[in-house]
């Protein structure tokens, strides 16, 4: 159901209150209208990103990806079918949120981060599949001045921490040594995604905890969690 | 002393345990303690291993405490 409301010579389109009934004493849904969030890389964590704060309902959301769908990222690239491959990534997953949810605005661009203009936004959130792109990201972010939440997964484990000004960097815990291709499992990358997800919605809405100068690590081959303070 | 390893990732996978005792000398520090894991675990050899302690992240000149967690660096996604 959406709500009209008419004052004088304008038409404003009220957020739709049913689709958002059943989170409206957790969150602001006003913030999250009003926010922006960019998602660099939509790939594995970047589709689970994506589809978590689409249906939350943040107001913009803007994707970056330069890659094609292949079929080697249809294990856990949860925004892409068979028939997608070849095709660009960042146009695909535009199309599919905007089915889940039409009332986002999303804005698809395609290149790299560093390469392409991107407009301004609330918080970065990692959705990357190297450590480059991490570092080049988190420059980015604490440019504009706005925070990054750093997320990466392999086989099955997954880690998750909230980048600010005032935290740790990455440089401070992450070397720089890349392991080419590893293995990746569809739970991790939606795990470590909803986390990243969360401290989203939590930093919008100046609620709880975030994840500052504390590295959170899942394990879901021994189901355990570990946090490490940076 | 008596340290308490707990291993994360690929590395329990590796030396196909989550976590062990092991006798260590005191005021061994994160570098030294690495080298005996090293050498006990022929897989971890090449392998670069991030280490918390008391849940803390820790440098090769740290000292070793009771309580370390051993992960590896990783950058999928």
């Amino acid at each position: 159901m959406e709500n009209i409301i008419k004052y004088e010579n304008s038409v404003f389109c009220m957020i739709d209150v049913g689709r958002y009934l059943r989170q409206k004493n957790l969150v602001s849904q006003d913030k999250l209208g009003d926010a922006s969030v960019l998602i660099v890389g939509v790939g594995g964590l970047g589709s689970f990103s994506a589809i978590y704060l689409t249906m939350a309902g943040i107001g913009k959301i803007v994707l970056v990806d330069y890659d094609v769908v292949e079929e080697s990222n249809l294990n856990r690239q949860v925004l892409y079918r068979e028939e997608d491959m070849g095709k660009k990534k960042v146009y695909i997953a535009a199309k599919r949120l905007k089915e889940i949810n039409p009332q986002v605005e999303l804005i698809p661009l395609d290149g790299k981060i560093g390469e392409v203009e991107i407009p301004e936004v609330d918080i970065v959130v990692d959705g990357l599949d190297n450590l480059e792109a991490r570092f080049t990201t988190e420059n980015f972010a604490l440019k504009r001045g706005i925070p990054y939440v750093f997320g990466a997964v392999e086989g099955y484990m997954g880690m998750v921490t909230f980048i600010d000004e005032d935290t740790k960097k990455l440089e401070d815990f992450l070397p720089r040594i890349e392991k080419a291709l590893p293995q990746v499992l569809v739970s991790t990358v939606g795990m470590i995604a909803a986390i990243q997800s969360a401290e989203v919605i939590k930093y919008l809405n100046s609620k709880g905890d975030l994840l500052k100068n504390r590295l959170l690590i899942y394990d879901a081959l021994s189901t355990n969690f570990v946090e490490v303070k940076l | 002393m008596m340290i308490k390893i707990r291993y994360f990732g690929r590395f329990a996978i590796e030396i196909g345990k989550f976590s062990e005792e092991l006798e260590v000398p005191e005021n061994t520090t994160v570098r030294e303690f690495l080298e005996i894991l090293r050498e006990k675990y022929l897989k971890l050899k090449d392998e670069t291993i991030e280490v918390s302690i008391g849940g803390k992240y820790a440098r090769e000149e740290d000292k070793i405490g009771d309580e370390i967690s051993i992960y590896p660096p990783i950058s999928g996604g």
